[in-house]
């Protein structure tokens, strides 16, 4: 069982060595992830936004229904805590 | 340096040092990000990394005034409260959800050109809305989970 | 300069995360996975992601070690697997 586990995770991170030969560099100019849209945020935050963190303005302004999803999943997490963690203490 | 003394330096340090220091940075964190790194979440965790320090030092006791589990889960919701309604609000003003331009608060204008200083203030109040419902529930998770084992210490919340 | 402190940087992370694997003391896991989780963030801080460093560090160096202490102490048995 213990080989079986080795050998899954060895299988495992030759995939992902093998696969991360095929990424682009970090900072690459000609990836696609800074070619499509983050180009437009760079360029336009200032006439859109105006405000001058990129990052704020993509979270709270560009993406803001992203942030409204991960912070009702953040309350959610947080009301499952609560409700698990205030039946045990009534049950004790 | 005796115990004693010890331990009443280390509640000096927590108390009137290292808890205001780092509500303090998660306030600027909070305020400034607009500017540079930071923003609500950043700004929320910083808070509650504070609360919960001076808690494990100084007991729940002594804090147990001003953030009492009540307290907390009203911060929560009024956070979530805050950031729902600035979308509603851009809405109820003919805008669509969440477009902060629509509100109608032109007297806002002085700084920057258009609707530019309304859209900063609902980014703001966005901002402040996630901070304020990522501090309740981190304090309240390590509330629950830091409460003593028997329930003996609270009467006051049953 | 600045890769071969990436590269010792990488080399400590990964000793991290195998020693809170390693360790029976489930104390001494989350103290582990504190300094990993310091270690990632100096990494993005290095790469230029400041505001998930900054994330990193407050969440995964700060609230989480505290939430994983609670919950251990919450557990019956402490270090035995």
């Amino acid at each position: 069982m213990r080989l079986f586990a080795l050998a899954l995770a060895l299988g495992t991170a030759t995939l992902f060595i093998a696969a991360s030969v095929d990424l682009p560099d970090r900072g690459d100019p000609d990836a696609p992830a800074s070619n499509y849209v983050a180009p437009y945020y760079v360029e336009h935050v200032e006439e859109d936004i105006g405000v001058e963190n990129v990052v704020s303005a993509v979270l709270a302004d560009y993406r803001s229904y992203d942030t409204l999803g991960e912070t009702v999943v953040i309350f959610t997490a947080g009301l499952a805590v609560l409700l698990a963690l205030a039946r045990r203490e009534r049950h004790e | 340096m005796s115990e004693r003394h010890e331990s009443a330096l280390l509640h000096f340090m927590v108390r009137a040092v290292m808890t205001p220091a780092i509500m303090l940075y998660g306030l600027y964190v909070l305020v400034h990000g607009e500017l540079s790194p930071g923003g609500g979440f950043q700004a929320g965790a910083i808070l509650a990394a504070g609360l919960i320090l001076s808690w494990l030092t100084l007991g729940r006791k002594s804090e147990s005034s001003i953030f009492s589990r009540r307290t907390l889960i009203v911060v929560t919701v009024l956070g979530m409260v805050l950031y729902t309604g600035t979308g509603i609000l851009a809405m109820l003003f003919g805008g669509d959800y969440l477009d902060y331009g629509a509100i109608p608060l032109e007297w806002l204008d002085y700084a920057l050109p258009g609707e530019l200083t309304r859209r900063q203030m609902g980014v703001f109040g966005i901002e402040i809305g996630v901070a304020l419902a990522v501090f309740g529930t981190l304090s309240l998770a390590a509330d629950y989970l830091t409460a003593p084992r028997s329930g003996d210490e609270e009467g006051e919340e049953q | 300069m600045i890769w071969q402190l990436e590269m010792a940087l990488y080399a400590l992370l990964l000793a991290a995360a195998v020693l809170a694997l390693w360790t029976r003391d489930l104390i001494a896991a989350v103290a582990t996975l504190t300094i990993y989780s310091f270690l990632a963030a100096t990494l993005m801080a290095l790469m230029g992601a400041v505001d998930v460093a900054l994330t990193e560090i407050a969440l995964g160096a700060g609230v989480t070690g505290v939430l994983f202490i609670g919950a251990v102490s919450l557990m019956k048995r402490r270090s035995v697997d």
